[in-house]
């Protein structure tokens, strides 16, 4: 081939060279940024969701014991469309002994999230007899004064040091186990922090600021409404009978949403 | 060359990160399908729980829960064999005399047999008893005889055989609570002058108006009447234990239990049983809570331990003798050498023995893995 031609030919192949690298790189920039906008989107909704289900499987599992009985009252203490004060339940099982000063929590009958901390958790103690008067029967909230090991019949258990009634601890008529929970007062709270809503939590028995469990939320994203017997709103903590939880937030995909509603089996009648 | 390699290479650098984000979606996708599975699997488990935890407090068994020892626990018989990999486990728990925890436990296992999901549930009940006063030998709203050598005394007794299972007496009470409405006074003609024993002997009491027996607390009159072991329907019975092959044979109307021999086999036999109006129990043993629509008559040699409510008269001749307590509207009358002694241990072994309501404790619902 002649020499000028095969100049002609590279000028010609440069040109072509030039425009398919723009078209192939104008392609590449392209698919780039939609897939970091894919990427960006994915990981904000899969957050989202996340902190749904933070959310949700915290309260379900902390409110699910709810309860109320005639003598200590309600566990919930306030509610609020934003935020829910109750007692937590952070243990149940069988105590095997009661004295003036303590509790003996059987060991292998004792289902803890973790141990009773003095100062910190209440005990909550069932009282029967051998008495067939109902009236002889309640629950009764003791303090949580120490916690220490200890046996029960040759058996490990936790003693709770307390203060009981001395007549009451000395009764003859005492049945042999006590059902027994113990408990902290929460609080859950949506609140704005740097411009941003979040879901978050404190205990208030401890006097702890609150600390954020998810987020970040869109601006009223978290609603909890509460409905008595018949389904309608609850007026008061006490004739609360379900609850009714509402998460709403925003990514680049859009707004997305989650609820459920609780009916902690011990305030169903 | 070069150039179309470079080509090459942006395209397949393009074709790595297409894949890459489908496979990032594909592992996301799973990991939700697999929770959504794991989620899916807990509630059936817990639904069986759950439906173990309904099903055992709708059909109690109260001869499994009484044989039961106060802190013993037994797996209850009859489970149900599920189907699709389910399994139920339900217990039972004696924490007192009236208390049980009952525990259920579902478990979801794949066809291999390994487990995927387990829920225990837990959920304390129970028995209450109606309300029954004790404080004195009787409780009348209607007219009351003494008459001969009966006795009628609010001194707590225990039975004859059953100190063993008696804590000691209470100090004396008052052997008579009489209706003020209408206003009645009691006509003791006894020459000993000592048919009538109590601090004070008679206690007037308007609480005893017409119909005070369906007002007892928790279970009244019609209450226990729907509940009873056995209607009686002859006037006239001598009941006693019934054995069939060394046991106590419950089934028979006229097995009123042993109050004479408690380690016997009807010893803890205490039914709760209706009689007609009128009725007569004419000697025999009998023990338990004893139901009368009507007027009620112990005679000859008839031994009765425990409650005694009668809508009519109560009367007590000859030999009889009623240790416990007996409410009754229509009026009492206690002759001949008969009597009527108050026992706080007979009433309340009657109330436990007897059928009683089941009744959720509050706050007794449990989770217990």
């Amino acid at each position: 081939m002649p020499l000028s031609n095969r100049r002609g030919v590279s000028l010609l192949e440069v040109v072509l060279a030039l425009a398919l690298l723009g078209l192939l790189g104008g392609v590449f920039v392209r698919a780039s940024l939609q897939a970091e906008r894919n990427t960006r989107a994915t990981l904000e909704a899969a957050q989202l969701h996340a902190s749904f289900d933070a959310t949700l499987d915290f309260l379900d599992q902390d409110l699910a014991d709810l309860a109320a009985d005639d003598t200590t009252g309600v566990d919930l203490a306030q509610i609020a469309t934003d935020s829910v004060t109750w007692r937590a339940t952070r243990g149940a099982g069988l105590a095997c002994r009661v004295a003036p000063t303590g509790v003996w929590l059987l060991a292998r009958r004792w289902v803890a999230a973790r141990q009773p901390q003095a100062g910190r958790d209440s005990l909550l103690l069932y009282i029967d007899s051998d008495s067939t008067a109902a009236a002889s029967a309640h629950w009764l909230a003791l303090p949580v004064l120490g916690v220490s090991a200890a046996s029960c019949g040759g058996e490990p258990a936790l003693r709770v040091s307390t203060v009981l009634d001395t007549t009451l601890a000395n009764r003859t008529d005492l049945p042999l186990l006590f059902p027994a929970r113990s408990y902290e007062v929460m609080q859950a709270r949506f609140y704005q922090s740097q411009g941003k809503w979040w879901f978050g939590v404190r205990s208030v028995s401890a006097g702890e600021g609150i600390q954020p469990l998810a987020g970040p939320f869109a601006p009223g994203g978290f609603r909890l409404t509460y409905t008595d017997s018949l389904a309608l709103a609850a007026t008061s903590p006490a004739a609360v009978r379900a609850i009714r939880i509402l998460l709403a937030g925003a990514s680049t995909t859009g707004r997305d949403s989650a609820g459920i509603t609780l009916h902690p089996r011990n305030l169903v009648p | 060359m070069n150039r179309r390699g470079g080509a090459l290479l942006l395209a397949l650098l393009i074709l790595v990160l297409l894949g890459g984000l489908a496979s990032l979606a594909l592992a996301a996708g799973r990991l939700r399908a697999r929770s959504g599975d794991r989620t899916l699997a807990q509630a059936r488990a817990r639904a069986t729980a759950l439906s173990g935890l309904a099903e055992r407090e709708a059909h109690w068994d109260p001869a499994f829960a009484q044989a039961l020892p106060v802190g013993g626990a037994d797996a209850l018989p009859g489970t149900p064999v599920l189907t699709d990999g389910l399994q139920r486990t339900d217990s039972l728990l004696r924490l007192g005399a009236s208390l049980y925890l009952l525990r259920t436990i579902g478990e979801l296992r794949d066809g291999s047999g390994n487990l995927l999901a387990r829920e225990g549930l837990g959920r304390l009940l129970r028995l209450e008893a109606p309300g029954i006063p004790d404080s004195a030998a009787a409780f009348v709203r209607g007219p009351v005889m003494l008459l001969a050598d009966s006795s009628l005394s609010g001194s707590d007794q225990v039975p004859a055989g059953w100190s063993a299972s008696c804590p000691p007496p209470d100090s004396g009470a008052s052997a008579l609570h009489l209706g003020t409405i209408p206003a009645v006074t009691p006509v003791v003609s006894c020459p000993s002058g000592r048919c009538l024993v109590g601090a004070p002997m008679v206690v007037p009491d308007s609480t005893l108006s017409l119909g005070f027996l369906d007002r007892l607390p928790v279970s009244g009159f019609t209450a226990l009447a729907a509940a009873a072991d056995h209607q009686v329907t002859v006037p006239v019975l001598t009941p006693g234990p019934v054995t069939t092959l060394g046991t106590c044979n419950a089934t028979r109307a006229d097995n009123w239990g042993d109050p004479a021999v408690l380690a016997a086999p009807c010893g803890p036999h205490r039914p709760l049983l209706v009689v007609g109006n009128p009725f007569r129990m004419q000697d025999g043993l009998g023990q338990g809570i004893l139901l009368a629509p009507g007027d009620l008559e112990f005679a000859g040699a008839a031994h009765f331990v425990g409650v005694v409510l009668a809508a009519g008269q109560v009367s007590l001749r000859d030999q009889a003798l009623v240790e416990g307590v007996v409410l009754a509207e229509g009026g009492l009358q206690v002759e001949d050498l008969a009597r009527l002694r108050r026992s706080t241990c007979a009433v309340r072994h009657a109330l436990l023995g007897a059928r009683r309501p089941l009744r959720p404790v509050p706050r007794g619902f449990w989770r217990w893995p």
